[in-house]
């Protein structure tokens, strides 16, 4: 055997092991954020999304169509948010070269399997503004949500989320236009996506480069 | 060197001191103090920049507060703070050397409990002391509802206690989130969807059915029946919570494990009897009432004199919206002139209570009694917005509390319904006679007639909503009673009155045409 | 006898952590060896009364941990250093020690002085009022000791209380417990065999969930000679290891 197909080999040997430690790497740090728990938690408000719809909590024509499902949304944001948590504080920091990449993945990973999710609480019910509006009000406040971390920790990401929610129900019970409340805007509207959208870019961003705060609530 | 406990102290003593300084050592450093100043924002935000908007009257200032509003604001942060502090043990690995002291968990437990709950209410205490404040300062009419005040401060303590007990029981790091947002959602849900069983849901501070609306207490005394049953029940709830939490310490001994349990049952008797009030409830005008807690001297209206205007014929109001009687005595006169001295007509007009749950949105009003009074509901102090058509291309919008400011828009809103029914009552509407008269006295009165016909010839877009309290459906164009309607209308105001006080009985009998009407 | 233990065995599921321990202990000093997984943390949280055993007897302070009147009697008068110590952060050095003193039933009007004379003692007076989050980690160990001293206990249970101490701090550590010694009974859980020799006037070593050794530093000492080792007691414990092992 020549040496050139031996080196073939050993590179190709070299690429196999290093995907399978990567896929191990990923899963490790999956499980450190609880991920697999925040998965059965989504699928869990996916089921209430559906079993509302079925008990006609979202029929009618008053703010309460949509202020339901948006809770729920914020319901499975939060579990994106707090994910974010660090159990290991600084040791990973010291550690972390691949860090940023490991979260970025995790939180768009994590997004898009709680949009996922979501939408497939739809099936076979019908919410009012339809799977674009849900993808567009979760990756908004899943941004919030992670700058929230950034600010105050992952333990307590979840008060910008809940805050927001808050703030987007009375928005929806007094018609307010603005698309900062994306929410409360229409599927179509471009501006609540865009903002929407600037919204997640940031907070991925953030969370990616920065992480979430090291506090001492950690 | 000897233990300090070197003879046994009275338990009890040394526990209630014991509790005492753990309470103080907790304030210091509760979580809940961090989240004051945001619940506070979000108070401000939400209640008190919407009740601000609306009149200086103290029920309808506090209709919000009537709603569960604050709670709202207050119950997500709460109950996630709480959450957060009844798991502290379980986060920072403190169980162990918690569970080798002495003290029962329990009472431990309490006083970091007790510490949320002190922070939690004084930042009600805050918010609610700022809206009342800022409201005596504008010199309020009618009474204050303290009641709706009372059951907000409780729902905090029972979303309070609830939220702690499930961090005891979950210190998961997923649950602190999911109880804020639990909590959030009960919260809206129980606004709504329960209203068409209007007992069992009225026990939710938020729910709508169950608020007694902007002029509690103003014709009729504030029925405190909802809110005494709330109370039962959310104090029940809370002693639920905190019993609960003892039962799940073990080795708490047989002592306090009894204790524990006595007051986990009491605490299901309160919320079982608070679901058994709420079951009797009956949602009637002046309120709900729940026959068990009810005070028969409640029934009786609430007495007051009135503040009146005019000349032929008296506008009263009740003293507490003195302030709007120019504006309404103005958009009546022009009816009242018509009318007044006709046999049947009203001889006053009296404010009467707006039923803040029917499906009236501006005025209801009835001809009652001999001689006749106008009866006149005034829904004065709703909140939210209006939009009615103004014309055939046109549309007005406008807040309500605004709107009962305008003096065009109060002439807008009160007459065209409020005529109708006198004219009907005076005149009849069953002969064509009969509808061209009303229609003439509607058009001389300022009323403007919806023409049946252009609804369907509207541009695309154009507001098509006929609201019957501020329209009146006209005759077809053309027609008899169109052409006799047009005729009466234009005659002067001193012919009509004439005509009618000889002609009044014949019309209402039926016994004129169209064509006897001049 | 302040400690009395007869056939102590603890089950975690089909693990047998300690397996039918026979002890006593009087006043003083007493040391605890042995290897990673011998069971000592197991052995310390039964006499912690974290954890019940499985069988065998257990007598803390005259007072038998299964009831429960004697239980809350023992904890009164018991301090606790466990291995992996938790804390709140936001709790100030002070704070933390008092909240532990009230949770042991210390009359609240002794608290004051009490926490003071602890916190002096362990060599953090001048950071009573610094929160638990700014300390190094030999410091929250000293705070850890604090706590469970602050209540004059008559049984003082310490499972690592030196990993994280300066050796300056560990002579004043070890001159504390002496004093201690002198009225209570301290129990030290270590793998340090200088603090054995230092402090203690006996010790046991625990090997698989039982006593491998009981008596005094001499006595280890002199099991060692002949042995490899950098100190006495350390050739000592290597060979009752080997003992054991054999």
């Amino acid at each position: 055997m020549s040496s050139s197909t031996l080196n073939e080999r050993s590179a190709l040997r070299d690429r196999a092991q290093k995907r399978g430690l990567g896929a191990r790497l990923t899963w490790l740090h999956l499980v450190s954020r609880q991920v697999p728990a925040a998965l059965a938690i989504m699928a869990g408000l996916a089921v209430v999304l559906n079993i509302g719809a079925r008990l006609n909590w979202y029929s009618g024509d008053g703010a309460l169509v949509q202020q339901v499902p948006v809770l729920l949304e914020a319901g499975a944001v939060v579990v994106i948010a707090v994910s974010t948590r660090s159990p290991f504080g600084e040791v990973e920091l010291a550690n972390g070269r691949l860090l940023p990449g490991l979260r970025l993945g995790t939180v768009l990973a994590l997004t898009a399997a709680a949009i996922g999710l979501m939408a497939a609480g739809m099936i076979g019910v019908h919410l009012p503004d339809g799977g674009a509006a849900l993808a567009r009000n979760m990756a908004g406040m899943t941004g919030i949500g992670l700058i929230t971390a950034t600010i105050l920790g992952g333990a307590m990401a979840w008060v910008g989320p809940v805050a927001y929610a808050a703030i987007t129900e009375y928005a929806l019970s007094a018609s307010w236009q603005s698309p900062l409340i994306w929410a409360a805007r229409p599927p179509h509207d471009g501006g609540a996506v865009l903002c929407a959208a600037a919204v997640f870019v940031v907070g991925v961003v953030l969370i990616a480069v920065r992480g979430p705060r090291n506090t001492v609530r950690e | 060197m000897t233990a300090v406990l070197d003879r046994p102290l009275a338990t009890a003593g040394v526990i209630r001191l014991t509790v005492g300084r753990l309470l103080r050592l907790e304030l210091r450093r509760n979580a809940m103090m961090l989240l004051v100043p945001l619940v506070i924002a979000m108070f401000w935000f939400d209640t008190y920049r919407s009740s601000m908007e609306l009149p200086a009257i103290w029920p309808t200032r506090l209709l919000y507060v009537q709603q569960g509003r604050p709670l709202v604001d207050f119950a997500p942060f709460v109950a996630g703070a709480a959450a957060w502090t009844g798991s502290r043990d379980g986060r920072r690995g403190t169980a162990e050397q918690v569970a080798t002291t002495p003290l029962p968990r329990w009472a431990a437990r309490l006083s970091s409990w007790a510490a949320l709950a002190i922070w939690a209410l004084g930042g009600y205490v805050v918010c609610m002391g700022l809206l009342l404040g800022a409201t005596a300062a504008q010199s309020p009419t009618g009474p204050l509802p303290w009641w709706p005040v009372l059951v907000g401060a409780l729902g905090v303590l029972a979303f309070s206690a609830l939220g702690f007990t499930a961090g005891v029981v979950f210190p998961s790091r997923f649950a602190v989130p999911l109880v804020a947002i639990g909590v959030l959602l009960i919260l809206v849900l129980t606004q709504y969807p329960i209203t068409h069983n209007a007992t069992y849901g009225l026990l939710a501070p938020t729910n709508l059915m169950g608020s007694a609306g902007p002029q509690a207490g103003v014709f009729s005394p504030f029925l405190p029946d909802l809110s005494i049953t709330q109370l039962v029940f959310l104090a029940g709830l809370t002693v639920f919570a905190l019993g609960a939490m003892g039962l799940r310490e073990r080795g708490g001994g047989a002592l306090a494990t009894g204790f524990a349990a006595i007051v986990t049952v009491v605490g299901l008797a309160a919320t079982g009897y608070g679901v058994k009030l709420a079951g009797t409830a009956q949602v009637t005008a002046n309120g709900v009432v729940i026959s068990a807690v009810h005070a028969a001297s409640d029934d009786s209206p609430v007495t007051t004199s009135p503040v009146c205007q005019g000349s032929a014929v008296q506008v009263c109001v009740s003293p507490v919206y003195r302030s709007y009687l120019p504006d309404l005595d103005a958009a009546l006169q022009s009816l009242l002139t018509e009318v007044a001295g006709l046999p049947g007509a009203p001889t006053k007009v009296e404010q009467v209570v707006f039923p803040y749950h029917g499906d009236a949105v501006y005025t209801v009003s009835s001809l009652q009694g001999s001689p006749a009074v106008l009866d006149l509901g005034l829904n004065i102090g709703a909140d939210g917005s209006t939009c009615f058509v103004t014309g055939p291309k046109s549309s007005t919008c406008s807040s309500v509390s605004d709107l009962w400011k305008n003096a065009s828009l109060v002439k807008t809103v009160v007459l065209p319904h409020t005529a109708q029914t006198v004219l009907d009552s005076l005149v009849g509407d069953r002969t064509e006679a009969q509808q061209a008269v009303v229609d003439g006295m509607l058009t001389a009165a300022g009323v403007t007639l919806t023409d049946p016909t252009a609804q369907s010839q509207l541009p695309p877009g154009a507001p098509r909503v006929f609201n019957p309290e501020v329209q009146v459906m006209g005759p077809t164009p053309g027609s008899a009673v169109a052409v006799a309607a047009t005729r009466f209308a234009a005659l002067p105001q001193s012919e009509r009155y004439a005509w009618l006080s000889k002609h009044l009985s014949a019309l209402s009998a039926g016994q004129i045409s169209t064509a006897d009407v001049p | 006898m302040n400690v009395e233990i007869n056939g102590l065995v603890r089950r975690f599921g089909r693990t047998e952590a300690v397996r039918g321990v026979d002890l006593t202990v009087d006043s003083g000093v007493f040391g605890l060896l042995g290897p990673n997984g011998a069971g000592k943390t197991s052995l310390f949280r039964m006499m912690a009364t974290v954890i019940p055993p499985t069988s065998g007897t257990l007598r803390l302070l005259g007072r038998d941990p299964g009831n429960h009147h004697d239980r809350r009697e023992i904890r009164r008068r018991l301090g606790y250093l466990p291995q992996n110590l938790g804390y709140y952060p936001r709790f100030t050095v002070a704070e933390f020690v008092e909240y532990f003193a009230l949770l042991k039933e210390m009359p609240p009007a002794r608290v004051p002085a009490a926490v003071a004379s602890a916190v002096e003692k362990v060599g953090l007076g001048d950071k009573a009022r610094a929160r638990l989050h700014t300390l190094s980690g030999g410091m929250l160990r000293r705070v850890g000791i604090a706590q469970a001293i602050v209540n004059n206990p008559e049984l003082v249970l310490l499972d690592e209380p030196t990993a994280g101490l300066d050796p300056e701090q560990r002579v004043d550590f070890r001159k504390l417990m002496r004093e201690i010694g002198e009225t209570s009974t301290v129990v030290l859980s270590t793998h340090l065999v200088e603090d054995i020799g230092a402090s203690c006037s006996r010790v046991a070593m625990m090997y698989n969930g039982t006593i491998a050794f009981n008596g005094t530093p001499d006595e280890l000492v002199s099991l060692g000679e002949g042995r490899v080792g950098d100190a006495p007691l350390e050739r000592g414990y290597s060979a009752v290891l080997a003992g054991v092992r054999a």
